[in-house]
């Protein structure tokens, strides 16, 4: 977060460790910034959800290559990205997916392109669609390929 | 094994052949074949091997394990990747595919169905179309119809006069005829009331469920499931139960994980009702909008609350939602017409016996008085909600029949105002399943759970129900 006051930016978990000569150790629900000492108000959840809608649709509006380091998985993938899977998380629990994901024809190799993100991700694989949550999306790795297709979904609004 | 059309790696074809050696019983299927499915995990097969070569089981699971071993992905899924490959591999040489899906007004339609959005007032749009079609032409047109046309002009009277001439002893008639009889009561109930709404009801269900909007509607109410421990796959078995809980229940079969199937068995039995009951319970409230209102708001909660409860008390994971989108598509009538009656008859043939049971046991009740020192036992907690004696009777019934108790209400709507109807309302559509849905939660989810839920719903129904009447007479509505 952004300090108010000085414009220094830091972590709020960082700011925490401040809280030890305090009587109050954290319990005030003010966060001290760690170069000028002010007590910041959090940043309310709603204003930085709003915040995020915002940066998605500036992002799609402006071609914004994805930043993001690591495996890229479904969930990554901005509308209308076409993209190729390379593998399935089958570790810590994902593997009771498998069945799932063997049905949906979700194999390395296979070509989809990424239809809808929100309230689910929906997504083309060959003829067919198919909706799955986040918990779903993010087993499935991707590599990015081709350019990004203008979809329904804009054309509609 | 050159001649296969299906070459998986080496040396998993070493692990089949070596597999397959081990098999001396006869199986239906190929050595081969039987091979690949104890590879891939298949719990069946398995059994299967273990009762016919017992004695090779040990070999055949080191067999599975070392093979197992060498991936690092799960067996099942790497057979199934190296059968695509072999699919994409023939594919091109036969197969010549024209564009894409088809685009234009099905697909952005589609996108408008699961857009929170616009996805939020086509369903409302949706349900008034079916509130007008069930509750207007079904529950009020047919049924006025069939029930005082046909049922209360020509067959009741005809059967009762039939009986005097025929049968001597006043007991036997009243078995038959009368106020409770088996004819003029259940026969009646079945076809001239629940028959008409049940069917409309099926028939719009039919003509949903073939356009394709059902998936949609699951993709857009998946978190919100998901918040009461079910996922988007349950709106299914839940919009079902506005037709008939007792099939719904017979539907949760479907959900994926144990907890999920308890939570849905439990919300259906509680707070969705049933068309019938619907039918009977717009017809008692139609006139009483700020009523109908506190009623469908009270029932909501109560869903919401539960289900949240539910979903933190119930262990077990929770499910994940997936599901195939097919494209939007009108539905042809014939099919929705086959579907319609298909399970139509599967309705009367589940019910009606029932109905003809919950006759015979009232008239048993009425004979031996049992049925008296229940009305006297129910009374007190009746007359604690807030409610006069005589809906005790109509409280006893919804036990029978979801739509009995309502029904028996909808005789009584000059004796009431309208805090008592919108408490009786509420309390008969939480109150107890049926028995046939009682019947099926023993069947389907076992003694425990389904003893569990009834011991909860009772208690609970009426509870709602003392704390409403309490809460409306302190506003002074003018229901």
């Amino acid at each position: 977060m952004k300090c108010s006051m000085c414009a220094a930016e830091f972590e709020a978990d960082t700011a925490n460790r401040s809280c030890s000569g305090c009587p109050l150790v954290g319990n005030c629900g003010l966060v001290r910034c760690p170069s000028c000492g002010y007590d910041n108000v959090p940043e309310s959840r709603l204003v930085t959800w709003v915040q995020r809608l915002g940066r998605q649709r500036r992002a799609f509006q402006q071609h914004k290559p994805i930043d993001r380091v690591g495996p890229l998985t479904l969930a990554d993938l901005p509308l209308g990205q076409p993209a190729r899977v390379v593998g399935v998380v089958h570790e810590n629990g994902a593997g009771r997916h498998t069945q799932k994901l063997i049905a949906m024809g979700i194999f390395p190799g296979a070509r989809l392109v990424i239809q809808r993100r929100s309230p689910g991700y929906v997504f083309q694989i060959g003829f067919s669609q198919f909706a799955v949550d986040s918990d779903v999306a993010h087993t499935i790795l991707v590599q990015v390929e081709g350019e990004r297709r203008p979809h329904a979904r804009h054309r509609f609004q | 094994m050159s001649t296969q059309l299906v070459q998986y790696d080496p040396a998993i074809e070493r692990s089949i052949d070596a597999i397959g050696r081990q098999l001396q019983a006869a199986y239906p299927l190929s050595a081969r074949s039987v091979a690949l499915l104890l590879l891939a995990g298949d719990e069946e097969v398995r059994a299967t091997v273990e009762d016919r070569d017992r004695r090779a089981l040990p070999r055949i699971a080191e067999l599975v394990e070392e093979a197992r071993s060498r991936q690092p992905e799960p067996l099942s899924y790497v057979l199934a990747a190296q059968r695509q490959e072999t699919v994409e591999r023939l594919l091109p040489n036969i197969v010549r595919e024209h564009g894409g899906r088809a685009g234009g007004f099905a697909e952005r339609l589609s996108q408008a169905m699961m857009n929170p959005v616009t996805g939020v007032p086509i369903l409302l749009a949706a349900l008034v179309a079916l509130y007008v079609f069930v509750g207007v032409i079904g529950a009020q047109t047919l049924v006025g119809w069939l029930e005082n046309g046909i049922f209360g002009r020509f067959v009741n009277p005809w059967v009762d006069s039939l009986l005097l001439r025929l049968i001597p002893w006043p007991v036997i008639r009243t078995l038959l005829g009368g106020e409770y009889g088996i004819l003029t009561l259940g026969i009646r109930y079945a076809v001239a009331i629940i028959l008409p709404i049940v069917g409309t009801f099926f028939f719009a269900f039919a003509i949903i469920e073939d356009s394709g909007y059902l998936p949609r509607l699951a993709l857009l109410i998946d978190r919100f499931f998901k918040a009461i421990g079910l996922n988007g796959r349950a709106v299914i078995p839940m919009v079902l139960g506005f037709g008939c809980d007792t099939m719904a229940t017979i539907v949760t079969r479907t959900l994926e994980t144990r907890r999920e199937r308890v939570i849905a068995t439990i919300l259906l039995a509680l707070a969705i009702p049933c068309s019938a009951q619907l039918g009977v319970i717009f017809a008692i409230l139609a006139d009483r909008p700020l009523a109908l209102l506190i009623w469908a708001m009270v029932v909501l909660g109560i869903f919401m609350l539960v289900g949240f409860l539910a979903a933190r008390l119930v262990p077990g994971e929770r499910a994940a939602f997936y599901m195939e989108l097919p494209p939007l598509r009108l539905p042809r009538l014939s099919n929705v017409l086959v579907k319609t009656y298909t399970r139509m008859e599967w309705y009367l043939r589940e019910v009606l016996p029932l109905f003809v049971l919950a006759s015979v046991l009232i008239w048993i009740g009425q004979i031996t008085g049992t049925f008296n020192a229940a009305l006297s036992a129910l009374d007190p907690v009746v007359r604690w909600i807030g409610l006069p004696s005589q809906a005790t009777a109509a409280i006893l019934f919804g036990f029978f029949r979801r739509d009995y108790g309502a029904a028996g209400l909808y005789d009584l709507r000059g004796v009431l105002d309208g805090v008592q109807l919108t408490v009786a309302a509420v309390t008969l559509t939480l109150f107890v399943p049926c028995i046939a849905q009682a019947a099926v939660m023993f069947k389907e989810r076992g003694w425990k759970i389904a003893l569990g839920a009834i011991a909860f719903i009772i208690p609970f129904a009426f509870i709602v129900g003392w704390g409403l009447s309490k809460v409306l007479s302190l506003l002074r509505l003018p229901l």
